[in-house]
């Protein structure tokens, strides 16, 4: 087979990309329809003015996202260790599935029943493709047997929406994460 | 054979909007497959015979101001969001340089959207008598022909591009073509085990393995769309719409 020279543009389009990375995108530039667990319509501007970690879950996945929520509880201890309690906003990968019984169910698990931190958005497949692309994050759900493959990225949202800095992977340590998050001014 | 041949005449008669309907039928993209899984189901839908033009994108902009170039915000556009436009090439040529962002907008201003990977690929699997010929080596190696010529973007002429079985043209021979969820993961039960994607980084039990290991050509497709963000712009970037079968 010949080797296509087109090949070398691909490589090189891909390196950019690559380097690119998620820092400065904005969530908010195109808007996204959400259900909170309450079932009222909700939208991310809602978090606008606020520092929230943002991550995207699937509650009956067995792969990883057991360990995408633990390190999401283990960054919340450590904020709140370091006097920066924020939210966190968890985005479903399958709105089909995780209906709001299903999010109560996902809560239980993890300890997370009425844990006011936590916001579980839902909304539907266009929704979170708009929010994947806004933030360069990568899934597939197979529509036949359901499986969801999919990045594992927590993002750090400053108040004006755009990302700040995020985790790509599990083994990655929180403090840089942390330390990205300024403290809060103090009360007077 | 018959049957397929008929199947084309009734697909290749556009019904004024430049698209055709594609028929349901099981396809084995290139990716996305399941361990075990031996296709997809794909319902019918309709697709644009054609890449949207220059004069059609410009009638979009019209008609839509926060799109233009001086106004679309850099979140949803490069720098380089229509800089060909200035260039001379026929109205007729696929519109480039367009984010998928603008891409979308254009295809929901027309009440319609981007296809799916999966039936962007169905279509394109299709040469000119059947509908999946991308197990042909002539098919793709005529496919890769063009993805090894350089690209002259003064040559995007739609004059003599052949319609597939669907009465599809110019899926291949002019530019690439954004898909609606073109940000799926790509990887393979190989590269995972080769320990190329570090650790943790990826969540599925299922490994995306690759069906058709001979279709180079489709491989290069799923690596520029993975190598894309939504608001890249490229020279040799278009699109088309589809939307429900009627």
């Amino acid at each position: 087979m010949r080797r296509p020279l087109a090949l070398a543009v691909v490589l090189a389009a891909g390196l950019a990309a690559a380097g690119d990375g998620a820092a400065g995108r904005s969530v908010l530039a195109v808007e996204t329809a959400w259900r909170g667990e309450d079932g009222a319509r909700v939208s991310l501007s809602k978090w606008k003015g606020r520092w929230y970690v943002l991550s995207f879950v699937y509650t009956s996945c067995a792969g990883s996202c057991p360990l995408t929520t633990k390190k999401l509880l283990r960054l919340d201890a450590a904020l709140q260790k370091a006097g920066k309690p924020l939210p966190t906003v968890i985005v479903s990968l399958d709105p089909a599935h995780d209906t709001p019984a299903e999010v109560a169910k996902y809560r239980e698990r993890y300890g997370l029943t009425g844990a006011p931190r936590f916001s579980v958005l839902v909304g539907d497949d266009e929704q979170v493709r708009s929010l994947s692309l806004l933030l360069d994050f990568r899934y597939t759900r197979n529509p036949e047997s359901g499986v969801i493959l999919h990045d594992n990225v927590v993002y750090l949202v400053a108040p004006d929406g755009t990302v700040r800095t995020h985790m790509s992977s599990l083994a990655e340590p929180l403090a840089d994460f942390v330390d990205a998050v300024p403290a809060p001014a103090p009360r007077r | 054979m018959l049957s397929v041949l008929a199947a084309a005449v009734l697909a290749a008669s556009p019904d004024g909007g430049g698209a055709v309907t594609l028929p349901a039928g099981r396809f084995a993209p290139l990716f996305g497959l399941d361990e075990g899984q031996k296709d997809f189901a794909v319902a019918a839908f309709r697709l644009d015979v054609r890449p949207v033009s220059r004069a059609e994108f410009a009638a979009f902009l019209e008609a839509s101001p926060a799109w233009r170039p001086d106004s679309v915000s850099r979140q949803l556009a490069e720098e380089r969001y229509l800089a060909s436009s200035k260039d001379a090439h026929s109205p007729r040529a696929p519109v480039v340089d367009v984010s998928y962002f603008a891409a979308k907008a254009y295809c929901a201003w027309r009440g319609q959207r981007l296809p799916t990977t999966l039936e962007w690929e169905y279509a394109a699997a299709a040469d000119e008598v059947t509908r999946d010929a991308s197990g042909d080596p002539a098919f793709v190696q005529r496919i890769l022909d063009w993805y090894s010529r350089p690209s002259r973007p003064g040559e995007l002429d739609l004059e003599g591009s052949p319609r597939n079985v669907y009465g599809v043209e110019a899926l291949h021979g002019l530019v690439w073509e954004w898909t609606s969820d073109f940000n799926a993961v790509f990887v393979t039960a190989d590269n995972r085990q080769d320990g190329e994607q570090p650790a943790g980084t990826m969540c599925g039990a299922g490994a995306t393995g690759s069906a058709r290991r001979e279709d180079y050509a489709a491989f290069m497709r799923y690596a520029l769309r993975s190598s894309l963000s939504a608001r890249s712009t490229l020279p040799t970037l278009g699109f088309r719409c589809a939307g429900a079968a009627r």
